[in-house]
């Protein structure tokens, strides 16, 4: 009986010296919006743990200038279902749907920022089946991308490239 | 809502990023965005390989067509089946003069060993590289339990192979002495490697077993078996192939396979042997 109470009030007092184990951590968005979150999920963000692990857990507000206030509430959504281990397939098409090319982009960014992991090998793939099947055209654009080949480089790359095409896309042309 | 709309902004991603999203791209549109630009292009060539399907060897048409697609990619030119020379436990052997990949010269026969599993690739320049595709004809020797690396035996003629060994780098020739009636008869162009020996039929009945590692005394070096008379038949074309590390000889005439009787014979010679 002793022990046991000895043991609580060992654990409270750790809880006491320890604020960061307790208190949230607020995320300053790059249009100064504060949102306020759980350790754990700053524990995601690997940039931001390790902001917080350099100074010992005594600052708890960090600013994110290159994160703003309209895309941080989805990283952290994606955040905390990823801690409650709910990542699953719907959430990720739920998720996915409500975003358009330019938010998936930013989000991309953020995620490379944040360094977290899971959420831009997810992006990446949203990315990449955003691209899949449109035309290079298509693919510039999205891209933001000059096109620095000649017309003749162009031409001729398309020609050489063409056969990786048959067959594969059945859509496509009718070949034989 | 006023957004910045960031321009441009895949362009200035770290290459690691853009390789996150070229990696989950198939083949076919890899292909495709490598026409987008020349640094796309040049960041698919030389980093990103497509993705393969996890099982292999392909159970379908289709992921044939993929993976020769992309053999190709990495070669830099295109290859049919046809221009698959031999396949050794996993890996590919290729021989053409128009790949692209770096320090290539243009215009020179290369041999390239393809490991899809991997997505390796490496080039080889034939010997006294080559202008003319003569004498391609060559044989991998590999086996992962052995060594990790490959050797490429390349026959110049019925007296003399050329070696490659992907651990030294370089070529040598060694001379092989067969009687002069093998060495007159037409040999099977097809091979298999198993536990340091390279085997190919001769026309005129035998098995040739050939060591990869050169041997002191030279009539060790190759050695002639016999294939039993009663399993030749004529107008039959021959094959030899591997299974369950025994050698398998099949003779196929018109349509119909006549697997082979010998199989047990051949064997038992390569237990003695080995």
């Amino acid at each position: 009986m002793a022990e046991e109470v000895s043991s609580q009030m060992n654990s409270l007092s750790i809880s006491e010296t320890n604020p960061s184990s307790s208190a949230t951590i607020s995320l300053v968005s790059g249009d100064d919006i504060v949102f306020k979150v759980e350790p754990t999920i700053a524990k995601e963000m690997e940039t931001v743990q390790s902001f917080i692990d350099e100074t010992d857990g005594k600052i708890t507000t960090i600013p994110l200038p290159n994160i703003s206030s309209h895309d941080l509430p989805y990283v952290i959504e994606y955040c905390e279902k990823s801690i409650a281990g709910k990542i699953t397939k719907e959430f990720e098409a739920e998720f996915v749907k409500k975003l358009n090319n330019e938010e998936v982009k930013e989000l991309f960014l953020a995620a490379n920022y944040l360094n977290i992991k899971k959420l831009l090998d997810f992006l990446s793939q949203v990315i990449a089946d955003r691209i899949a099947n449109k035309s290079v055209e298509y693919v510039r654009r999205y891209f933001g991308i000059e096109n620095d080949f000649t017309p003749e480089e162009e031409a001729k790359l398309r020609e050489e490239l063409a056969w990786t095409f048959t067959g594969v896309d059945p859509d496509d042309e009718d070949e034989n | 809502m006023g957004r910045r709309k960031p321009k441009s902004l895949f362009n200035n991603l770290p290459r690691v990023l853009q390789t996150e999203i070229f990696d989950k791209l198939c083949v076919k549109e890899q292909s495709n965005v490598m026409c987008v630009s020349h640094s796309w292009r040049n960041l698919i060539l030389t980093t990103t390989l497509p993705l393969m399907d996890a099982h292999f060897p392909p159970d379908s048409y289709l992921n044939l067509e993929q993976l020769f697609n992309w053999c190709s990619l990495v070669i830099g030119c295109r290859v049919m089946p046809k221009h698959l020379i031999d396949m050794c436990n996993g890996l590919f052997l290729f021989c053409c003069k128009d790949g692209r990949a770096d320090n290539i010269v243009p215009g020179v026969y290369h041999y390239f060993v393809l490991n899809p599993v991997t997505k390796q690739c490496v080039a080889v320049l034939k010997p006294v590289g080559q202008k003319s595709g003569g004498y391609s004809y060559a044989a991998l020797a590999y086996d992962h339990e052995e060594s990790w690396f490959f050797k490429i035996i390349r026959f110049q003629g019925h007296r003399h192979i050329n070696i490659f060994s992907s651990k030294t780098g370089i070529w040598t020739t060694l001379t092989i002495c067969f009687p002069e009636y093998i060495n007159e008869s037409y040999w099977v162009k097809k091979c298999v490697y198993l536990k340091g020996s390279i085997y190919r039929l001769s026309y005129s009945g035998h098995l040739l077993r050939i060591k990869v590692d050169p041997q002191e005394n030279v009539s060790k070096q190759a050695e002639v078996i016999k294939l039993h008379p009663d399993c030749l038949f004529d107008d039959s074309q021959w094959k030899i192939s591997l299974k369950d590390n025994k050698i398998l000889l099949v003779l196929s005439r018109e349509s119909k396979t006549i697997s082979s009787t010998i199989r047990s014979k051949v064997n038992i010679k390569k237990d003695e042997d080995i």
